[in-house]
């Protein structure tokens, strides 16, 4: 009776209703969760129906009463890869010098990524070594995050600050170069990219195991020699799949490309020295043109997205296999090989075989000859040594040149009359408060779309999705889409969402507004939300589950009541992270439409928009005047996105050394 | 008999920080025996082998107190990797380089610059393999990775790596402790073979494996002294002597619990 009564206690809800509350959620949940493949999904459709568009457009002939007509979807694709001009955006389909050669932007995009690589290789790999292998940890703690800072800041001002200042640093070497060059890109992006390599190659350094070292010491090794010989040996698929990944980005670098690569000829061209047209930069200046629905541009445009989309995802995924397949062979490689385990009958079967032992040929070779060549040797990993700092140093003082000189000639420029000010044509009384109110609403838009989104999936895909082959399905597709370029984010921004609002308006000049941007920016966000949060949940031990489930509670309430908040800090320190990306990004909101110059701050959904990166771009663009106003406007984006990093980092800080 | 001494310790101790890991050892190791090293956990037994080629010193902070001879050379005064190479080093674990059989072997003599065409340094491989006794199961697949051989293979491939170089001395920790049975007697069958040309110095928790191939052992213990713990030498003598009718009690009573 008495239990009966006890258990009374608890009815508080009937069953049924608790039933269709978890079930309403779970729903919710996998709605959620599907986003990033719905995202995939649109991606692919938009692009194919762009591609396909352009493939029956480019290739036409004039009939004799000059109608224009398609020669085919085949021609098309033939004459995409046998011209050997690009004029698409000048020239029209039906012009006599019009060309679509895939190869002019193909090898452009090569030149400079190839230059990326050739500089980010090398100082990526010896930063991951000297950080990795060599530094006292008190320099390990100092140069490590000054190192990785170069990837958060905004590509926009370092292609500013190679056009501003590394192209006349080149022109002493060499005087013919232009001023826009694939060189002077090449370069940039390869400092941009060195900490992408060096944290990628660091990990794998680590996972090499320490007894490994310790036998290369024992036969008598220099430092040197362990770790060129057998460190950077073991973790090379590691250190190659960091060179994979760095590559798929050094294709989908946009801004730095445009502002120092430049834009310009049309045919193939092997020199570095002019100005190199990548396909991210003609996505980018050819949103200056038509790109109204169903212009050719617009599908030229969304073709070289295509070509982007398809190098880099085989970049990412063939990265990421071989980070998956190292770290098979060195947990394997890790746990030697056990042998079967002998009867007594097989122990006695050696030892009676034992003497066939002493018929093996004793010492009688006579004693080896060593020239062991210690200085040398020492010398050799002196000088390894000095150069692997050298290269560490290289990012950090690219870094630390580029904050020096804007606070230089900015800083006078920076007061609260730049900070509250409008647009102006004269630079003493040109302010930002239109793009940085334009940054702070788009980045709350932003950030509340994001978070329910990208959090509910992450739950979902934690703790409600069954492991499988769907789940890894899953995975990789979150995977490839953070690792898509923003300019293609920026095409499907303009594919999608504008474009929704212009068949609902039937108006083909809106829809370039503060939605789209925002909408835009969540797409680009959304992964990585994802990814931190997962990780966050992740690293909650499952004891804690099991005690939640142990007092009775439902799936929903452990996730609710335990795991969130305990997972809460490193998911704020995850979404301040993510959202710096979304302040920083400059490309695809070009792409969308953000506006050169506005005289009012946002009043709504519809209004149009600029950013604080795309003030920075056009200024850029308007010369000499306005520079130290430039200087002003990267410091004081420099210094929002230095502040969330602190604050990022803090609260993670905060919350780990107060144990729960 | 009069034996020639290869490794003379004199008043080491070695402390990492402020830790003292143990102390104040004085002893000679004679050439051409098997020394065992035996004693509780954590005794710093490990300790004091890793600095007679100073291996030690890649832990931060490790210090040296003392003199240590190698044949009459202060290794402490010598370049650590000279030590290296003339102090071969065997670990717990099998750890082969990722590479071919061939290449683990020719790697070590290589870097210490190996004198003599490819066809010496061939035949310096084949004899390495042949020592313990190798030769035969692996001469096909030289080319192969090492990570594909059996534990027990991988240890007697880490012992020719070092036999390759022609060590002075060879220190051995806990060569047999993460191999089974039949791996470890081949292995103890070597290592009697072993002391005709070289001399080795090993560590055992397998007081069997100590009474089969030790000429003489050194009991480390723990001493407290206040907070403090650190290894000291107990006892250092012939095998019989420690087994049999040891001088210290305390002695006496690990080998017989051990042995029991």
């Amino acid at each position: 009776m008495q239990t009966t009564a006890r258990a009374e206690r608890f009815k508080r809800r009937s069953q049924s209703v608790t039933d269709l509350l978890e079930n309403l959620i779970h729903l919710i949940l996998l709605f959620l969760a599907s986003v990033p493949l719905l995202i995939t999904l649109t991606l692919i459709g938009i692009f194919v129906y762009e591609a396909f568009s352009f493939f029956q457009n480019v290739a036409v002939e004039l009939t004799p009463d000059f109608q224009v007509v398609s020669r085919g979807f085949w021609a098309g694709v033939v004459k995409f890869f046998s011209d050997s001009t690009w004029t698409v955006g000048q020239f029209e389909p039906e012009d006599e010098v019009f060309g679509a050669g895939i190869f002019v932007l193909l090898v452009s995009t090569l030149i400079v990524s190839g230059i990326a690589m050739l500089v980010a290789i090398p100082l990526g790999v010896l930063s991951a070594i000297y950080l990795g292998e060599y530094a006292p940890p008190w320099l390990r703690l100092l140069l490590k995050p000054a190192l990785e800072s170069i990837s958060g800041v905004p590509t926009v001002i370092l292609g500013y600050f190679g056009f501003l200042s590394i192209t006349p640093l080149l022109q002493r070497f060499f005087p013919e170069i232009a001023a826009q060059s694939g060189l002077c890109a090449g370069l940039v992006i390869g400092i941009f990219l060195t900490p992408t390599i060096s944290s990628l190659a660091e990990d794998a350094l680590h996972a090499v195991p320490n007894e490994l070292q310790e036998s290369g010491y024992a036969v008598g090794m220099t430092k040197f020699e362990v770790v060129w010989g057998i460190v950077v040996q073991t973790a090379l698929p590691g250190i190659i799949a960091a060179i994979a990944l760095a590559a798929s980005r050094a294709f989908g670098e946009t801004m730095i490309a445009l502002l120092a690569g430049g834009r310009g000829g049309t045919t193939i061209n092997f020199n570095p020295l002019e100005a190199n047209t990548t396909i991210t930069a003609f996505i980018v200046g050819s949103t200056d043109g038509d790109l109204n629905p169903g212009s050719f541009l617009r599908s030229a445009a969304f073709t070289m997205g295509m070509v982007l989309f398809l190098i880099t995802l085989i970049l990412n995924s063939f990265g990421n296999w071989l980070i998956l397949k190292n770290r098979e062979i060195l947990n394997s490689s890790l746990v030697a090989k056990v042998d079967v385990v002998a009867t007594d009958q097989e122990i006695e079967s050696v030892q009676a075989d034992s003497p066939k032992h002493n018929e093996l040929p004793q010492a009688a070779i006579e004693d080896y000859q060593f020239s062991s060549a210690y200085t040398l040797r020492t010398l050799l990993g002196s000088i390894f040594y000095g150069v692997a700092l050298l290269a560490t140093l290289v990012g950090v003082v690219f870094l630390g040149v580029i904050v020096y000189q804007n606070v230089v000639t900015g800083l006078p420029y920076l007061d609260w009359q730049f900070l509250t000010s409008y647009q102006s044509t004269n630079p003493d009384q040109a302010g930002i408060i239109v793009p940085l109110a334009g940054t702070f609403v788009i980045t709350t838009l932003t950030a509340l779309l994001v978070i329910p989104i990208g959090i509910g999936g992450a739950i979902y895909l934690e703790e409600y999705m069954p492991d499988g082959w769907w789940k890894r399905v899953m995975d990789v597709q979150i995977a490839n889409l953070a690792a898509v370029p923003s300019i293609i984010y920026g095409l499907l921004g303009l594919g999608l969402f504008v474009r929704l609002q212009q068949v609902i308006a039937n108006d083909n000049q809106v829809g370039r507004n503060i939605l789209s941007a925002a909408l835009t920016l969540t797409l680009i966000v959304l992964p990585f939300q994802i990814i931190a949060t997962r990780s966050a949940l992740d690293n909650i031990p499952n004891s804690q589950r099991y005690a939640a489930y142990a007092v009775g509670m439902t799936r929903w309430q452990v996730v609710w009541k335990v795991l969130l908040p305990a997972a809460a800090p490193a998911i704020a320190t995850g979404t301040l992270l993510a959202l710096t990306t979304a302040i920083a990004e400059t490309a695809a909101l070009i792409a969308v439409g953000a506006v050169a110059a506005i005289a009012f701050t946002p009043t709504g959904l519809d209004s149009q928009f600029i950013t604080l990166p795309i003030q920075i771009y056009y200024w850029s663009a308007v010369g000499e005047s306005f520079e130290p106003v430039n200087s002003a406007a990267i410091i004081t984006l420099i210094s929002i996105l230095l502040i969330i990093n602190f604050s990022a980092v803090s609260i993670r800080n905060l919350f780990r050394r107060k144990p729960r | 008999m009069h034996q020639s001494i290869a490794l003379q310790l004199k008043h080491v101790t070695v402390s990492y920080g402020n830790h003292v890991a143990i102390k104040d050892v004085t002893m000679d190791i004679y050439e051409n025996q098997v020394t065992a090293f035996i004693g509780p956990s954590g005794c710093g037994k490990s300790t004091l082998i890793r600095c007679f080629n100073r291996m030690n010193e890649l832990v931060k902070g490790a210090k040296v107190e003392g003199e240590i001879l190698l044949h009459g050379d202060n290794i402490l005064q010598l370049n650590p990797i000279e030590v290296r190479r003339r102090v071969g080093m065997v670990f717990q674990r099998p750890n082969p380089f990722p590479k071919s059989i061939y290449e683990n072997i020719a790697m070590g003599l290589r870097v210490n610059g190996f004198k003599g065409s490819k066809l010496d340094l061939d035949e310096a491989v084949r004899h390495a393999l042949e020592q313990v006794g190798l030769w035969d199961e692996v001469k096909n697949r030289l080319r192969q990775n090492a990570l594909n051989l059996s534990g027990g293979q991988q240890q007697r491939l880490c012992i020719a790596r070092i036999i390759a170089l022609q060590p002075e001395i060879m220190l051995m920790d806990e060569p047999c402790s993460s191999l089974d049975p039949i791996s470890s007697l081949l292995i103890d069958e070597l290592l009697s073979e072993l002391k005709q040309n070289y001399t080795v110095v090993m560590i055992t928790h397998n007081l069997q494996q100590a009474a089969r191939v030790a000429d003489r052992v050194a009991f480390i213990c723990v001493e407290a002294e206040g907070q403090e713990r650190y290894g000291k030498l107990l006892e250092y003598a012939p095998v019989t002597q420690i087994f049999i009718s040891p001088d210290h009690q305390l002695t006496q009573t690990y080998v017989n619990t051990r042995i029991g």
